[in-house]
């Protein structure tokens, strides 16, 4: 009873702002929160205004006025639609709810002749005063003033009350009791915008503000609680390897043609040996059905033809020592579904448009009916065919304006105690800066979870050693579908698919890409495993290196399978599942600050991998760790943290990094980083700036030097770069100058910016960065024919890489006294500590692409290393090491020196041309420092 | 009587070709009743054949999957099968003759390996039917945006083996006196992430003697199933008079034809209306029908349509293309109960009795058949409605999958000889 009560409490309390009597008001009379004057942005550059909300902002009506024009010499139309505005780092959209945002003009208005002369006399016509580009752009006049246009007879506007000002609602983008900051962007590729007046005005009414904070808090409190318990360190289970150590080794290979097999090729077990013998034979061991790939568009065939499938191709597999994973999407269906979907009120199972509750061609996860279906079917396959693991795609919403369906409003109601809108205008809906909104999104990828978690257990009743594999496209930015996160927590086997289809290209992406998974996977102790997409045999033979170079399982492609036959059966590759990564260095990945944003969330993933990639490129080895498993003892391994442009950090971590610091280690914190407080609310300053004694003063834009002294000047400007917010530098102050130490600065206009600062705190050291370097060397997966279109400053990974070497200094433990150019090499470590894994990889006939030149497949060739390799392993104890290659026959002996307390590694010249691997075994005594 | 009974009393079977070959002949259509596939259109030869190939299985020569000419004929009426093997290896095609169209509908069965990536199945037409024939061709990728083409079928001025038009789905062929269109995806826009068996992509080539229509399905390294369709009409029929031309991805959900809010106040400048329509509405008596507007509920759910009087259906007539579509109705009022009521179509009842109470939402979406460019909607008892959403399934033309089979003829063991 308690219950219902406060259930219709909170829903009466969830009634809209909008949804009451607009203030009549003239919004620029109502009291100012911010202000700024005379910006002079030039073309594509922003410029941020912050403002603080007070507690009692809940329930206001909250406007900026904008007094803005683009330069021209003289007055020449009202049509230029340079003007655009974020808030707190979203983009706007023209409308709130059912009305325009703009509120002191109508959307368009008519132009030409009859007197109504808003631009060219000569036309006529209507001029849109909005246009929207996924952000909406706000109309301003070309004019050399304000004034000059107003006073001009032939572009002056005719018939707009108050025309100089610009008024816009961004009540639904703010939050109360916060900073909050607006970016003023001139979108424009070649005018200059001069906003005279920036001002964010708070309606003076307040309309049940108590309430709507009382709703605000509860919702908050509700969402904090429920993501600790599914994707909170509260949610973090490692079980034990024991019974999938093979996904950790496996080379897994699909036995057809991937998705588009028909399952039509097996009907006795004798097709099913055929098929299966050659693949066995060639050392592959486990295979992957993906055939008839959307099952639900396939239900008449069931019992005909996937089940009889499955049963034999499990057995065939079986009996060859093989494993088998079922890999098919759930609940998408397509047109051979139809008669399954109007029969027997299937139609009723469908995921439904939240706004209007129209159906699409996706059942939905939480209708009892399917998931009932679908799991009977399921256990049944599974207990006639034996399958080993799954990999169950789409278990998701086909868009964030799915599902709306009556279940999903009644376990949303009953989980949480609130109702998500009916009215498809409601403000709530797909506004990620509305509580309610986050807490649907945050429930909805909790039921993701919670069908693949059930569906694990149906399946486990028939095989309790049975898993779930899991793979997204991309990792690094935020996902509207809710990504690979939600299922991370139930899935045993993590892989990728891979984006680029020319690795050797993009190696240096290709290692920091798996790097930043490992964070993941090595946080569930998960089995990582990748598909890359090589087009040529020489590319599929280095991605089978890059493979164990990163410790990776592999899922081979059949295209180039037969390039690689040789190497699946190599002798000499390690047990990954033996084999920890051994580095210096660790970078933090935040799945919160990735997912903060569904706009810039993603650059907290690209200065990941620039970092990254500038990082494989010099040989230094690093190691992504994931902030759920962030711990100071974790911490600790490591002499040099860095935290790039993680802008949220829980207080887990803060902690952490805190205890880090203080206790003597390095930190390195870039761009942006803690600028969001754990409701991703912005900050006004630094969560970390009494560690980094610092203060936020500005953004400001690039180009400007970097200027660090024994180093070359590094120009950091936009134009070699592909994504401009990273084309910024932050202005900081230092709050006590006598404990920090300025090693860059950034030149800008003649004037010198605190660029990179030292800090010390407790016994340990912070270095600041403040720009996004990593994003200005950030490359990702290119395609066959079209060109290289991530621009990247050249200059940056060098900068990068010899700074980090300066801040390691001999603290680096495993380095190159003699290597020859691109020479790639990864570190690892047994976990029981006897053994060290160097696996090198042969770049040298990586070249960098022309500014215009296409993207093509070509043969790779991998000449001899024809000098011998030496590295340092400081600290090290090596009794011996051995080097193998697919290249030789034989494994060739490595010497192993003292040198102090040093061990000094050489590996013969000619020993390998592709791919080698230095086993050091290591004394029990001194395995690793 | 059960279709397997229906087929013995029907069927004439023919063990061997006939030397004086029997025709299926139906307006401008001859097709001969025998295991070769020949087809005339105005007298003239436009199909002499056709062939089950591995991909990269062009030159003539290449060894067949399956030989058609060595299979079994079953006649029943204006349909002819032929059921062919060769090993394990099995061809059904079927061709139904109407003077409106010719169906060519064929699944080829392959085990084991094929010697390609691909399965191929060709038609064959003679080059003295095409050479020189201008044409107009409707492009583009299962997943891809569609394109249009033209061009003229000339053997002298092309490359053997080379082919002539990438990603067909459609043709018109503007043979002189016996234009005709043959469509290769009669299903439609394709609704999926791939082809899954069917014929994804028609290439047509030459091979020096002859115009070879290849069809292509992904997946048969060992063998698999390939299935296809192709129909052929007389005249210049545009694609677009019967298939949709909106983008087709996996992603995307039912295009919507239709969205009405039944409101006094005009649409919302929001994005209510995200899709292209496509048809249109208008009561019948409208004067019997009236708008109650709601101070509160947001569109969709703040006024809504009901009876004028208290007494009268409501009869809502739409009109669109003929096919198969999704009625959603939207049904809310802040201030009173609803109910019962029956909203009924072309087919009878959609939804029965319903009762909606005071401040409930409901929402049902139900199968609606357009036929003759149009259905009718009739609300009866207590009746509301606030919004309407038609979503289109599949038009007419394209269905061969709910009201019309992919085949026509029934055969109970169709790979058996």
């Amino acid at each position: 009873m308690r219950t219902t009560q406060l259930t219709l409490l909170l829903v009466t309390l969830a009634a809209p702002i909008w949804a009451q009597p607009q203030s009549p008001e003239d919004p620029q009379a109502w009291p100012q929160v911010g202000h700024a004057e005379d910006l002079r942005l030039a073309p594509m550059t922003d410029q941020r205004v912050g403002f603080t909300l007070a507690e009692d902002a809940d329930g206001r009506r909250v406007v900026v006025a904008i007094r803005a024009f683009a330069e021209s010499e003289a007055p020449s139309g009202y049509n230029h639609g340079a003007l655009a505005v974020d808030v707190n780092g979203e983009i706007m959209g023209p409308h709130l709810g059912d009305r325009p945002r703009l509120l002191n003009r109508p959307e368009e208005i008519a132009f030409g002749p009859g007197g109504e002369r808003s631009t060219a006399a000569w036309q006529e016509g209507r001029l849109g005063l909005i246009e929207s580009w996924g952000s909406a752009r706000w109309t301003v006049a070309w004019a050399p003033s304000i004034d000059a246009w107003l006073a001009s007879p032939d572009y002056r506007p005719v018939g707009l009350d108050d025309p100089a000002w610009i008024i816009i609602e961004i009540t639904d983008m703010v939050y109360p009791a916060s900073f909050n900051y607006l970016n003023v962007k001139n979108e424009s590729p070649d005018a200059v915008l001069r906003c005279e007046t920036v001002a964010v005005h708070v309606d003076p009414e307040r309309r049940g503000a108590e309430a709507d904070r009382r709703r605000r808090d509860a919702i908050e409190a509700t969402y904090r609680r429920l993501d600790e318990q599914h994707f909170g360190r509260s949610a973090l289970v490692r079980e034990p390897a024991t019974g999938r150590e093979w996904a950790y080794e496996m080379d897994l290979i699909p036995n057809n043609y991937s998705a588009a097999d028909t399952m039509g090729e097996i009907e006795t077990i004798e097709d099913a040996r055929r098929i299966v013998a050659p693949l066995a034979d060639q050392g592959y061991s486990a295979i992957m059905v993906s055939g008839l790939h959307m099952r639900y568009t396939w239900v008449p065939l069931w019992e005909s033809r996937i089940l009889p499938y499955m049963r034999l191709i499990c057995q065939a597999a079986h009996e060859a020592g093989m494993k088998v994973i079922d890999h098919f999407d759930v609940p998408i269906f397509y047109s051979g579904g139809y008669p399954f979907l109007l029969a027997d009120n299937h139609l009723g199972w469908t995921q439904r448009d939240i706004r209007y509750g129209t159906p699409t061609r996706v059942y939905c996860i939480n209708n009892p009916d399917f998931r009932n279906h679908f799991f009977t079917w399921a256990r049944r396959v599974q207990r006639e065919a034996g399958i080993d693991a799954y990999q169950i795609d789409e278990v998701s919403f086909q868009t964030r304006h799915h599902c709306g369906c009556q279940h999903c409003r009644r376990l949303f109601t009953e989980q949480t105690g609130f109702e998500l809108p009916r009215q498809p205008d409601s403000p709530v809906l797909n506004n990620d800066a509305d509580p309610l909104w986050q807490l649907w999104r945050l429930w909805q990828s909790i039921s993701m979870q919670q069908f693949k978690r059930d569906f694990l257990t149906e399946i486990r009743k028939e095989n309790p050693a049975a898993f779930l594999s899991d793979y997204t496209t991309t990792y690094y930015s935020a996902s509207p579908g809710g990504g690979l996160w939600p299922s991370v927590f139930c899935s045993y086997a993590i892989g990728k698919e891979g984006v680029s289809r020319v690795p050797f290209q993009n190696y240096h992406y290709c290692i920091a890409d798996r790097r930043l998974y490992h964070g993941i996977i090595d946080a569930f102790d998960s089995a990582p495993w990748m598909l890359w997409y090589p087009l040529t045999g020489s590319a599929g033979r280095f991605c089978w290196a890059m493979s164990q170079a990163c410790n990776d399982a592999q899922w081979h492609v059949k295209k180039v399978a037969g390039s690689v036959d040789d190497l699946i059966s190599w002798p000499h590759k390690t047990r990954k599942l033996d084999f920890e990564t051994f580095a210096d260095v660790a970078m933090v990945f935040s799945e919160k600050s990735k997912s903060a944003s569904l706009w810039t969330g993603h650059y907290h993933g690209m200065e990941t991998l620039g970092w990254g990639e500038a990082m494989v490129e010099a040989n230094i080895q690093y190691h992504n760790i994931h902030e759920i498993a962030v711990t100071p003892q974790l911490l600790e391994r490591y002499k040099l943290v860095i935290l790039p442009r993680m802008t949220l950090i829980d207080e887990a971590n803060r902690r952490a990094i805190e205890a880090y610091v203080r206790d003597g280690g390095t930190l390195i914190v870039t761009a942006e980083t803690g600028l969001l407080d754990e409701a991703r609310r912005p900050l006004e300053d630094f969560l970390l700036g009494e560690m980094m004694n610092l203060r936020l003063v500005d953004f400001r834009h690039a180009p400007f030097e970097v200027v660090k002294p024994g180093c070359p000047t590094v120009t950091f400007d936009r134009e070699r770069m592909l994504y401009k917010h990273g084309a910024r530098m932050l202005e900081v102050e230092l709050v006590d100058p006598a404990r920090s130490r300025v090693i860059a600065t950034f030149r800008k206009a003649g004037r010198e910016y605190p660029g990179i600062i030292e800090t010390t705190y407790g016994s340990g050291t912070v270095y600041y960065v403040a720009t996004f370097f990593g994003v200005s060397n950030f490359e990702m997966g290119l395609h066959e024919g079209g060109t290289d279109i991530f621009r990247r400053n050249p200059d940056s990974a060098p900068f990068m890489a010899a700074w980090l070497r300066e801040i390691l200094g001999d603290a680096e433990t495993i380095t190159a006294i003699k290597i020859p150019d691109k020479l790639v090499y990864t570190t690892w470590i047994k976990r029981d500590g006897s053994e060290l894994a160097i696996h090198f990889l042969n770049v040298a006939h990586h070249r960098p692409l022309g500014p215009e030149e296409i993207v093509k497949r070509r043969q790779i060739s991998f000449p001899l290393v024809d000098q011998p390799i030496t590295l340092l392993l400081r600290g090290m104890e090596a009794a011996d090491a051995t080097f193998y290659s697919p290249d030789t026959t034989d494994p060739v002996p490595c010497t192993v020196a003292r040198a102090g307390p040093d061990a000094r590694l050489t590996i013969p010249a000619g020993s390998m041309k592709m791919y080698g691997l230095a086993r050091v075994r290591l004394n029990e005594s001194g395995g690793a420092p | 009587m059960t279709a397997a009974r229906r087929i013995a009393l029907l069927t004439m079977l023919v063990t061997a070709p006939a030397i004086a070959a029997e025709t299926l002949d139906a307006g401008p259509f001859s097709v001969d009743v025998t295991p070769e596939l020949v087809l005339r259109y105005s007298g003239e030869t436009l199909i002499s054949g056709d062939r089950c190939v591995s991909f990269r299985g062009m030159r003539p020569g290449e060894p067949l999957l399956v030989d058609p000419t060595g299979g079994r004929v079953i006649r029943e009426g204006n349909i002819i099968t032929v059921l062919a093997r060769q090993g394990r290896n099995t061809l059904r095609r079927e061709v139904m003759v109407t003077a409106e169209a010719v169906h060519i509908t064929f699944e080829m069965r392959v085990f084991g390996h094929t010697g390609g990536s691909h399965l191929q199945y060709d038609l064959l037409t003679p080059a003295e039917f095409l050479e020189g024939v201008d044409y107009e061709a409707w492009t583009g990728a299962p997943r891809g945006p569609l394109e249009t083409t033209a061009g003229t079928f000339s053997i002298e001025d092309s490359e053997p083996l080379e082919y002539l038009v990438r990603r067909a789905r459609y043709f018109i062929l503007k043979r002189p006196g016996a234009e005709c269109s043959l469509d290769f995806n009669p299903a439609g826009p394709w609704v999926g992430e791939s082809n899954y068996g069917e014929n994804f992509s028609t290439n047509p080539y030459h091979d020096g003697t002859r115009f070879h229509f290849l069809m292509l399905c992904a997946g048969g390294r060992y063998g698999g199933i390939f299935g296809g369709k192709i129909v052929i009409r007389p005249g210049a029929v545009g694609y677009q008079s019967l298939h949709s031309t909106a983008d087709v991805a996996y992603t995307l959900g039912f295009p919507v034809a239709l969205a009405v809010n039944f409101s006094q106040t005009a649409a919302p400048a929001g994005d209510y209306q995200p899709y292209s329509g496509g048809a249109s509405c208008r009561w019948r008596h409208p004067e019997r029908v009236r708008i109650v507007e709601r101070p509160t509920g947001g569109i969709l759910y703040r006024d809504f349509a009901t009876t004028a009087d208290g007494e009268a259906d409501g009869v809502l007539e739409l009109a669109g293309r003929s096919g198969h579509y999704l009625l959603t109705l939207n049904v809310h009022d802040a201030e009173e109960d609803t109910g019962p009521f029956t909203v009924t179509g072309p087919d009878g009842p959609l939804f029965e009795d319903v009762t909606v109470k005071r401040g409930e939402y409901w929402f049902k979406t139900a199968p609606l058949r357009f036929r003759d460019g149009g259905a009718e909607l009739r609300f009866t008892g207590h009746w509301k409605v606030g919004a309407l959403t038609l979503q289109t399934i599949l038009y007419e033309a394209e269905d061969f999958v709910l009201d019309r089979p992919f085949w026509n003829m029934t055969i109970e063991t169709p790979h058996a000889d």
